[in-house]
């Protein structure tokens, strides 16, 4: 199965770090930090083969929380929103939009990251402003989903049917309720559209959909914050603020009425305020999306749709594979953190799966008929069985070449995803290193060409930690498909992880189920994912609160998810530069 | 009447869907003077456009493939500026292998070569820092392991900010063809989206559901969002109050794009809908692609274009190039131990890159091959393609290849092969010598980009920006005062 023998032409490694990702220049209007008068500082400290994490401290008296900011929507929160806020038709609309790009690596390692420091630029508001008017469209047209939505029939277009729809709509959009100038401004564009649209009032109203859908107050989740009484440095999120951080965080999405409710009444001044409403919430099917968002990030599924693999070694990879791995990642996510509420350290371990027709043929799982996933158990005797997420295809996809696997890819995604272990730039030199003899000619493993290119001594620092846990990923090829040789000869998959020894991808879940390190990671890994930001040294206690009270529950998975919200890492903030 | 005239079997070609506008070009009405360089009706000049096209991953092989790119030298001689030599000219260059394209296109006249620049510091390791550090002359920020970020816009987005406003219906037009931006800015992945956006239906912006309301209800409607993006501006920290400050402004713009270029105009032309390919169509994506940003200049719809063939560590399957089955960056990593695995990876990588300059060579073509005023579109551009990266098998960036296309106005010398290597000796291929952070006789990458805006009639007096390298060493690598005298005319 997959590719044994590489042409010689082709026998490349997916050296030091990335391949298959695209580098680009923070693409979705990039702020200028000149603009917002930061300066260009130095890179923190940690140069070639350093670890970066934990970063060094910074001065006295710096930051305990991560800073206040305004992330814009991701693609998925914008569709989810148009989702809960009208129907699903608008949202098939909604998500002809493309407001997102793959993620590689050297970028933001996820998507809530770029989506802090991103806007959205002239081409954005361009594709806004015309898909806004399509999803206004598309619920006006129809008119028994037109009455559903506006409640009532307006007969002026700024009167109370029409500012009440605003305002009711509103209040979900912009995740608060809107001040009455706010709704004033709207009453007067839909009576100014209704004259000039030949005095139709819903048209007016038509038009004030189109407004909101592309309002910067939905478009951004706004977090500003407040003095915090009991600590003045620093901020506590308001009430409707933290209705949209747990809205976006565990939905994905907008709030509903009851969490707005909630806040309205106060109740997410406190943390049990928040951990009841996070519950409820954690209850809902709404929270798959949430847990989805999660998860897709953390294994960079979002870069499987662009994924090229050579086709003649993989003519069954393409679009209709790529996307089952992608919907595997997240259902069984899903399923261990929502439907099972497991340990969420059983994802390194899991037998359960979603697969379907396509992916069950690349896992040699019989009698799996059509395209719809469902949820099955590995066989007992192959290689991903008790591999958990290691045996995700995709996963094993993106961290690997066109061709051939790449140990060095999932080598350096485990270290730096699954233990948060991060390296620091190769040195310059090290690509220029020539290993001697030459050893042309000679029949390898793909495990025996990469010790030999990392051999050299500059290299070994961060190679001996990064390659053993790729190579116990040897027994997939470069699309996850399970392989009994490499060229012709056996798989060596042993290594150790922390002092522990493992043989083959079984063996180093199980190492990594049972590693702290790898536990408190995942915790860590939620902090950075619903903070937007990679953290600073001053952080480490409230991320350490997280983690040990992770590690404390049993490190039950939605748990994980409740306590993390009640926790004053994601209710308090420090104030961002003036 | 003068009127542009764009080839129309140039314009149509590559059109398979047959789909076309005909689109009013409004700068054309527009005669021009008697001397062809300034419009008749109002005495301005032909405004300088700029244009960036990147590449991934440079050009050189481990060994002796590395000069496959190089120019030959022809009669290379000392430039000195400020009574030092520093470096050499050379009008008598001739064509190397992998520059044959433009060889072949007749654009030896059009083009100058650069090399020898050094791109200083902390960008110089990695591919994402080095394109960030050779498209902005800025250090990165450092988000957290790999993750790196530009603290400044890349050089197209700069240029398009200070440009924005005067009259162009775009300040910029990205594109992406196999992945990657440099533009700083969203960029199209469809020539057809490109198409509808610029040249499109009636050639207002993209309308969707907004063309069952009048012009009047559309501009309530961007009125009505302008109010709340500035209510919201007045609340936000100053990094957000940036990015809410940039939504503003691209609204505002967007207000003024509706409605305008309606009216018929007293030129037109026909200019074919691109049919989108497969998404590994590289050659036809591309080819596309640069066929309408140079329409787009040339009806002066923008003055900036961005075109990124591919970027960093690119994962594109150049499969139509026979023997190419691995991503881009595997590609030129083969295993240090194997030479014939390497000799194959350069003689691989040397057809890629060929590929590549022909590519660029096109869109330098058509650029070229529109007439306006007395010369052609070409002539008022100045076009910088550039790479993160001399060398893939080794991630050197100590002697950046670069090409500049047209003459922006007459302000930039094209013809030249000018190399900022100044310190004797055999420059290439080369040895670290001071170690990567330590050289002193090369010129600072960045060099280029405070040529480019002077060329461009841009004030500046010094560009880039200092930081502390890896080593917390060498404290001035970004920032630099002289332009490359050599370059302008």
């Amino acid at each position: 199965m997959g590719v044994r023998q590489a042409p010689t032409s082709a026998v490349a490694l997916a050296l030091v770090t990335v391949a298959g990702c695209m580098a680009d220049i923070g693409e979705g209007a990039w702020t200028d930090e000149r603009a917002a008068g930061a300066p260009a500082g130095p890179r923190p400290p940690g140069g070639p083969g350093t670890t970066t994490t934990p970063p060094p401290p910074p001065p006295p008296g710096a930051a305990l929380f991560a800073p206040v900011q305004s992330p814009r929507l991701t693609q998925r929160q914008f569709v989810n929103t148009i989702r809960d806020l009208l129907g699903d038709a608008a949202a098939a609309v909604a998500a002809r939009v493309d407001l997102d790009d793959p993620i590689g690596l050297g970028d933001h390692r996820f998507r809530t990251m770029r989506a802090a420091v991103t806007g959205f630029d002239d081409l954005d508001i361009e594709r806004l402003d015309g898909i806004a008017f399509e999803i206004a469209r598309a619920v006006f047209e129809d008119a028994a989903g037109r009455a559903r939505l506006v409640g009532c029939t307006p007969t002026t277009a700024d009167g109370d049917c029409a500012k009440g729809f605003v305002a009711r709509l509103g209040r979900l959009a912009y995740r608060r309720p809107l001040a009455p100038e706010e709704i004033a401004r709207y009453a007067g564009v839909m009576a100014a559209v209704a004259r000039n649209e030949g005095g139709d009032p819903w048209k007016g109203l038509e038009a004030a959909l189109a407004a909101l859908v592309q309002s910067p107050h939905l478009l951004y989740r706004v977090d500003v914050g407040e003095r915090d009484p009991q600590a003045p440095g620093r901020l506590r999120y308001t009430g409707h603020e933290m209705a949209g951080r747990l809205a976006l965080l565990l939905w994905d999405s907008a709030p509903d009425e009851s969490l707005l409710a909630a806040a309205d009444a106060g109740q997410l001044a406190t943390p049990e305020g928040v951990r009841q409403q996070a519950e409820r919430m954690l209850k809902s099917s709404r929270a798959a999306r949430g847990v989805a968002a999660f998860a897709s990030d953390m294994f960079e599924a979002d870069r499987l749709p662009g994924l090229e693999k050579d086709r003649a070694a993989f003519p069954r990879f393409g679009p209709v594979l790529a996307a089952a791995m992608r919907e595997e990642i997240e259902r069984t996510a899903v399923d261990l953190v929502l439907a099972q509420d497991a340990d969420l350290m059983d994802l390194f371990t899991t037998r359960a799966t979603y697969v379907n027709e396509p992916l069950a043929q690349l896992y040699e799982i019989p009698g799996v008929k059509g395209l719809e996933l469902r949820k099955v158990t590995l066989p007992a005797g192959s290689p991903r069985a008790g591999a958990g997420a290691l045996g995700f295809a995709g996963f094993l996809a993106v961290n690997a070449g066109a061709l051939e696997a790449s140990p060095i890819l999932r080598g350096v995604f485990l270290n730096e995803r699954m233990l948060c272990r991060e390296f620091g730039q190769p040195p310059a030199e090290a690509m220029n290193a020539s290993v001697a003899p030459d050893a042309s000619g000679t029949r390898r493993t793909l495990r025996q060409r990469v010790e030999a290119t990392t051999r050299p001594p500059n290299c070994a620092p961060c190679h001996d930690r990064i390659d053993p846990l790729g190579f116990g990923l040897e027994p997939f090829d470069a699309i996850g498909a399970a392989r009994a040789t490499d060229n012709g000869l056996p798989i060596d998959a042993s290594g150790t992880l922390d002092g522990v020894a493992f043989d083959g991808p079984a063996s180093l879940a199980r190492a990594l189920r049972d590693n702290e390190a790898a536990a408190r990671c995942l915790a860590r890994q939620l902090y950075r994912f619903a903070t937007g930001h990679h953290e600073d040294a001053g952080e480490e206690p409230v991320i350490q609160a997280v983690e040990t009270r992770f590690l404390a529950s049993g490190r039950r998975a939605r748990q994980l998810f409740a306590d993390f919200v009640a926790s004053d890492a994601f209710r308090y903030a420090r104030a961002a530069s003036p | 009447m003068p009127k542009l005239v764009i080839d129309r079997r140039a314009a149509l070609r590559g059109a398979a869907g047959g789909l076309a506008a005909s689109i009013a070009l409004p700068p054309l009405e527009a005669m021009f003077d008697a001397h062809g360089t300034a419009y008749a009706t109002d005495g301005k000049p032909v405004p300088r456009r700029f244009g960036m096209w990147w590449w991934a991953q440079g050009v050189g092989g481990k060994n002796d493939r590395s000069s496959e790119w190089f120019p030959r030298p022809g009669n290379p001689r000392p430039w000195s500026q400020g009574g030092k030599t520093v470096g050499t000219y050379d009008d008598e260059w001739t064509f190397s292998p992998e520059l044959m394209p433009f060889s072949r296109r007749d654009l030896r006249r059009d083009i100058s070569i650069v090399t020898g620049c050094r791109l200083f510091g902390w960008s110089e390791t990695m591919h994402d820092s080095q394109m960030i550090g050779m498209t902005t002359g800025w250090p990165v920020v450092n988000c957290g392991g790999f993750c790196v970020r530009p603290s400044r816009r890349p050089i197209a987005h700069e240029l398009s900010e200070r440009w924005r406003g005067g009259g162009e219906r775009f300040p910029i037009l990205a594109a992406t063809v196999a992945g990657g931006n440099v533009s700083g800015v969203t960029s199209e992945r469809s020539p057809a989206a490109l198409f509808d956006r610029v040249f499109g239906a009636s050639t207002t912006v993209r309308t969707g559901g907004g063309a069952r309301f009048s012009t009047a209800s559309r501009r309530s409607v961007l009125d009505l969002v302008q109010a709340e993006a500035a209510s919201l501006r007045a609340r936000v920290g100053a990094q957000d109050r940036a990015r809410i400050e940039a939504h503003l402004q691209s609204i505002r713009d967007l207000e003024q794009r509706i409605g305008r270029m309606t009216t018929p105009a007293e030129t037109t032309t026909t200019v074919a809908r691109p049919t989108d390919g497969p998404s590994t169509d590289y050659t036809g994506r591309h080819d596309a692609f640069a066929r309408l940003m140079a329409l787009a200049i040339a009806t002066r719809q923008t003055r900036v274009f961005c075109l990124t063939l591919d970027a960093g560590q690119s994962g594109a399957v150049y499969g139509h190039i026979p023997g190419v089955r691995q991503g881009h960056h595997a590609l030129t990593h083969p295993p240090s131990d194997d030479r014939t695995a390497l000799a194959n990876a350069e003689a691989l990588h040397h057809q890629v890159v060929t590929w590549k300059m022909e590519r660029l060579a096109t869109l330098v073509a058509y650029l070229k091959e529109i007439p306006e005023g007395a010369g052609t579109v070409l002539d008022s551009c100045l076009v910088f393609a550039g790479t993160e990266m001399d060398n893939p098998f080794t991630h050197y960036s100590i002697h950046q290849p670069m090409i500049l296309a047209g003459r922006a106005g007459g302000r930039f010398r094209t013809g030249r092969y000018y190399s900022a290597w100044y310190g004797g000796g055999q420059s290439y291929p080369y040895s670290f010598g001071g170690g990567p952070t330590g050289s002193t006789n090369q010129e600072n990458s960045t060099k280029i980009l405070l040529t480019i805006l002077r060329a461009l009639g841009e004030p500046d007096a010094e560009y880039g920006g200092d930081g502390l390298t890896n080593d917390g060493r060498n404290r001035n690598y970004g920032r630099v005062t002289e332009p490359f005298g050599a370059l302008l005319a």
